[in-house]
């Protein structure tokens, strides 16, 4: 009896550390399923010219404003475009938008977070006065006034949304850098001689990703609303480009008549960014229980 | 307590400072002259050039900024370049009904926010907590301008309930007290007006409260799952007290203060989701007006209306970690 229990208790194999983390994401049935809703749009971006049925630029004004038919499944805008066809093109600009906006956020905002938090001291004020500023705008608001500087376009999308989510990942980053400067092991490699650069990026930062991964995967949702916000608002891609976003500020003026304009790029942002939500909290559990 | 509030007043300085200089920067240095703007695309280059002089616009940028830190400080936000009016009276006029939206929505994403919290929570794992987080995942999820758009779809095209726009009949206004409708009608006594002022305001608030309502809900259920198991709910229920005191004078009450904290971000998040809301149901407040102001290059509007927006936004945040204290006797601030 005693020699069983001894068996069950030790484990045949060491369990690796990303195979325990995916056994966790895999467990929680939402992640999954916001996993799998992800890989499903961005195989739709990769490969829109072969899925969409029609040219989402090609007008056709006889077709102008058609309900959903078994032609044009979701109908057809006020220029007669398939919406199936814009939606799934649309698909592409905003997981770019979002991604890159993120990327841009991500690698400005650990560079001055891991700055402030491990030197600290008049270097540390400075960045996180400035990141306090930025935090006093509400986010859609400066976002806005930078692609009123910018102008319209992809790239101004993500430098605008980029820079104001940059605060954020500083913030996190800086908090989770304090966090750990003070562990042993730290203090060893300071020991042995590594330069502040090396301590940073090689010992630090791979020991405070796991909170960086969740919020830049939530962040990548917001990202994708932000687009979609900018575009409803005749600030986003500059027509006639496929946009959700944009999509729908075109289609205001239709609400009495052709409500369909609204309801299917609504619908694409609302699934898109719950995906990334549902990821984005699996993730976190995933990772860092503490962090509920 | 007094000390502390004197010490984040103090700091607000340089924040504001730096907004000030954040706006001017991004404003004057990297947009299109808005002495062409204004003229239109037929001006001759003498004209814009005279609109410039006019304007102090070919002054070097340290003297601008001067001008305008000193402006602002004697409370002169200047004119609007489209309406001609002084910034600070727009603003005044359209400052009342985005408060009026934003209370309104706050005060609808609280109630619902905690309740759908504590019902989730208390009922766990069963289909009142599912159907309750699925609302709250789609409610973070949702684009709020979008939902707009569905309940004026569904509430004003198809079933004719409630107006699409405005913030109240043509006529009806209530006499000025405050410049909130609901408000000024009550303490008038006017119910014709209140009527008008809640049907107008109900879809875009329900709109705007969306997104709130779901962060409260979230934070809500999880801090409340962590204080039910304690010892003391325990102690609570064994001495015999009624479930719903225990739930709602025991488990809720400490369970506040992260859910005070999300409250007043939202505060700060309800402002820029004016901005989209405002657009959509055609609510004359600032958040519409800065949108407008930022299209037509309106400068002197948009800086007004961005650093009515910051100044509310930061004291706000301020105000919430003072309410902490209140709730919470153990936090003392040095």
């Amino acid at each position: 009896m005693a020699d069983t229990l001894l068996v069950e208790e030790i484990p045949e194999k060491p369990v690796s550390g990303f195979v325990d983390f995916a056994k966790r994401f895999v467990r929680n049935r939402a992640a999954l399923i916001g996993f799998i809703i992800t890989v499903v749009l961005v195989i739709v971006a990769v490969f829109a010219p072969v899925i969409a049925p029609y040219d989402p630029y090609d007008a056709n004004m006889p077709m102008s404003l058609t309900k959903p038919t078994a032609q044009h499944w979701l109908g057809c805008d006020e220029l007669g475009r398939d919406i199936l066809s814009r939606i799934i093109y649309g698909a592409r600009i905003s997981l770019r938008v979002g991604v890159e906006a993120v990327a841009l956020a991500l690698s400005v905002g650990i560079v001055l977070g891991a700055l402030a938090g491990y030197f600290g001291g008049r270097l540390d004020l400075i960045i996180m006065r400035l990141m306090d500023i930025m935090l006093a705008f509400p986010s859609i608001l400066l976002a806005i006034a930078f692609m009123a500087v910018l102008g319209r376009g992809i790239e101004n999308a993500i430098i605008a949304i980029g820079i104001v989510s940059i605060p954020e990942y500083a913030r996190i980053v800086r908090g989770s850098v304090l966090s750990v400067k003070e562990n042993d092991y730290v203090t060893a490699a300071r020991a042995i001689g590594n330069s502040d650069a090396a301590i940073i990026f090689r010992h630090i930062l791979p020991n405070v990703m796991a909170p960086i991964v969740v919020r830049a995967t939530l962040g990548i949702s917001s990202a994708i609303l932000d687009t979609a916000a900018l575009g409803f608002l005749g600030l986003g891609v500059s027509p006639p480009t496929a946009e959700w976003g944009t999509m729908l500020g075109a289609g205001r003026g239709y609400v009495w008549d052709a409500p369909h304009l609204l309801t299917f790029p609504g619908l694409a942002i609302t699934v898109t960014v719950l995906a990334f939500n549902l990821m984005g909290d699996g993730l976190r559990d995933a990772l860092d229980p503490h962090l509920r | 307590m007094g000390r502390y509030i004197l010490k984040r007043l103090l700091l607000l300085i340089p924040v504001l400072l730096g907004v000030l200089v954040v706006v001017f920067i991004v404003l004057r240095c990297f947009t299109t002259d808005p002495a062409a703007m204004m003229l239109g695309q037929h001006a001759s280059t003498q004209q814009v050039e005279a609109l410039r002089v006019k304007l102090g616009l070919n002054k070097p940028l340290y003297v601008q900024f001067g001008t305008y830190l000193w402006q602002i400080l004697h409370g002169d936000f200047g004119r609007s370049l489209m309406t001609k009016t002084p910034v600070l009276h727009e603003i005044g006029i359209r400052f009342p009904a985005t408060i009026e939206l934003a209370l309104f929505a706050i005060t609808l994403a609280t109630i619902f926010g905690i309740v759908m919290g504590v019902v989730a929570a208390v009922k766990r794992n069963t289909i009142w907590d599912y159907f309750t987080m699925v609302g709250a995942l789609l409610g973070v999820s949702m684009p709020i301008y979008w939902l707009g758009l569905l309940l004026i779809i569904l509430f004003a095209v198809m079933l004719g309930w409630l107006p699409a726009s405005g913030r109240i009949d043509i006529g009806l206004e209530p006499a000025h007290v405050t410049g909130l409708y609901l408000l000024d009608s009550i303490i008038t006594k006017n119910w014709a007006s209140f009527i008008s002022a809640l049907k107008h305001i109900i879809l875009p608030g329900i709109a705007l409260a969306s997104y709130s309502t779901a962060i409260i809900a979230r934070m809500t259920r999880s801090t409340m799952l962590e204080v039910l198991p304690q010892d003391y709910i325990r102690t609570a229920r064994a001495k015999g007290l009624k479930e719903s005191t225990v739930i709602y004078k025991h488990t809720l009450r400490n369970s506040l203060i992260p859910v005070v904290t999300v409250i007043g971000l939202q505060m700060g998040a309800l402002l820029g989701g004016a901005v989209l809301t405002e657009t959509v149901f055609s609510w004359p407040g600032l958040g519409s007006r800065v949108v407008e102001a930022i299209l037509a290059a309106d400068y002197p509007m948009v800086q007004g209306s961005v650093i009515v927006i910051a100044v509310i936004f930061v004291i706000v945040n301020l105000i919430v970690d003072i309410i902490y204290s209140f709730l919470d006797p153990r936090i003392h601030y040095s």
